[in-house]
């Protein structure tokens, strides 16, 4: 019993200890006592000359259900390559009064198609609004980075945002960070930080949503409903 | 040292260093993407044709932050604007609408960061997401999402943690019908004071 409560003892006053260490108290945030208070790379208007914009954001928390039936394809593979990033503008420059998103295309090597048909059985571009170039780096935290060699169940949809280029082959990720699951320690397992994948489980977890979207889909608005509903709130 | 003893100390710097990390992920509750504005209050513009009950939405996300302990940091201007491009960089803070698409944020914050501090920040709402006004299960609540905007132009970062982080006004992910991002939790305060209350 002794011991019991000795280690019960030992964990509350390690808790405690943990927390006043860490807890951000206004003087302690001041003085920075061992706090990181901000995260120094983004603090800096420039690196190597080039102005940052630090881009975030809320995003709608999607379920591994709406990935899977409002992904127009899933897909295994690996990160073949990271194409150097450009504007989204003709001519992928940077235009004056226009909007600007810059964008990088991941090139993906498909190994396995576990939803729909990729405009390309081998390998397919998928698009995120971040990246760099000699004089802009545009960091957002909702999309993933993705690194050369990487093992990668991807959940992709079609882009329908104004920036799209309908002349060009690519997707983008469903729901932005949620769409990409990545390899865990574990072996054929993947996340996306919130749910966990198997890979020998994956076609019967997208039958089993499918099937249930079927006999009880979800309620949600059309595109012509959306865009009824919120010329209610911000005019036409 | 004999084996039990040794035994002893292992389960005591276990225990230890246990519960050490389980308080630091209990207290580690905010992060910051830039050093806040040099000089407050920061007002933010509306695009022209938004509704009235969009702009009090607005209003009361500015209004929340304001009473966080810090003093006044942020206003809706009276003034408003007709600018569709987002973002762009022209030293006012813009809230702009647009439809960028399904798989895109529903509310983003850009940052033009100078020398760690920010100079300018525009807010769009991306209205290929449905949102309304009176917390309905089947839109997103706009006063719900712009709070957590005026966080990110007060300088306070996305918390990602989804089993500590989730009540909190800057957790990253919405849903439908969700309102609790109007009111502040003691996390989001504590960021905001370590940036502005000096």
């Amino acid at each position: 019993m002794k011991k019991i409560i000795s280690v019960v003892l030992i964990f509350c006053i390690s808790v405690l200890g943990g927390f006043f260490c860490f807890s951000n108290s206004n003087e302690t945030a001041k003085l920075g006592a061992g706090i990181e208070i901000f995260n120094p790379q983004t603090t800096n208007t420039s690196v190597d000359g080039a102005t940052k914009m630090v881009v975030s954001g809320s995003i709608p928390a999607l379920t591994l259900r709406d990935l899977v039936c409002d992904s127009t394809i899933i897909i295994k593979g690996k990160v073949n390559k990271l194409l150097p990033s450009r504007w989204s503008n003709e001519g992928y420059k940077k235009g004056k009064d226009i909007r600007n998103v810059l964008q990088t295309d991941i090139i993906i090597d498909i190994e396995k198609v576990y939803k729909g048909t990729p405009y390309d059985s081998k390998q397919i571009a998928v698009r995120i609004d971040k990246g760099q170039t000699d004089d802009m780096i545009v960091e957002s935290d909702g999309y993933p980075d993705f690194t050369s060699g990487e093992d990668v169940i991807l959940f992709l949809a079609i882009d329908d945002g104004d920036a799209a280029n309908a002349n060009e082959n690519y997707y983008v990720l469903k729901g932005m960070a949620q769409g990409k699951f990545s390899l865990t320690q574990t072996n054929n397992i993947y996340t996306n930080n919130k749910e966990e994948i198997e890979v020998e489980k994956i076609n019967h977890i997208i039958k089993e949503n499918l099937e249930l979207e079927k006999a009880n889909p979800r309620e949600k608005m059309t595109k012509e409903e959306i865009k009824k509903n919120n010329e209610k709130y911000f005019g036409k | 040292m004999n084996k039990n003893n040794f035994g002893k100390i292992a389960v005591f710097l276990t225990v230890a260093i246990l519960g050490f990390f389980i308080g630091k992920e209990i207290a580690f509750a905010y992060s910051t993407i830039h050093n806040g504005y040099q000089s407050t209050p920061i007002y933010v513009e509306c695009y022209l044709n938004f509704e009235a009950d969009t702009k009090t939405a607005i209003s009361n996300a500015c209004t929340e932050w304001n009473n966080a302990g810090a003093g006044n940091l942020v206003y809706k201007s009276g003034t408003e604007h007709s600018m569709t491009i987002y973002p762009i960089q022209n030293t006012e803070n813009h809230i702009t609408k647009g439809s960028r698409g399904t798989d895109k944020y529903l509310m983003q914050a850009t940052n033009f960061i100078v020398n760690g501090y920010s100079t300018e920040t525009d807010i769009d709402i991306n209205v290929s997401h449905p949102f309304g006004t009176a917390g309905s299960q089947l839109v997103f609540d706009i006063q719900n999402c712009m709070t957590h905007e005026i966080g990110h132009l007060l300088g306070l970062a996305d918390l990602r943690n989804t089993i500590l982080d989730t009540n909190k006004t800057m957790y990253f992910e919405c849903t439908k019908g969700e309102t609790k991002k109007r009111t502040l939790e003691q996390d989001d305060k504590d960021g905001i004071l370590s940036l502005y209350k000096k």
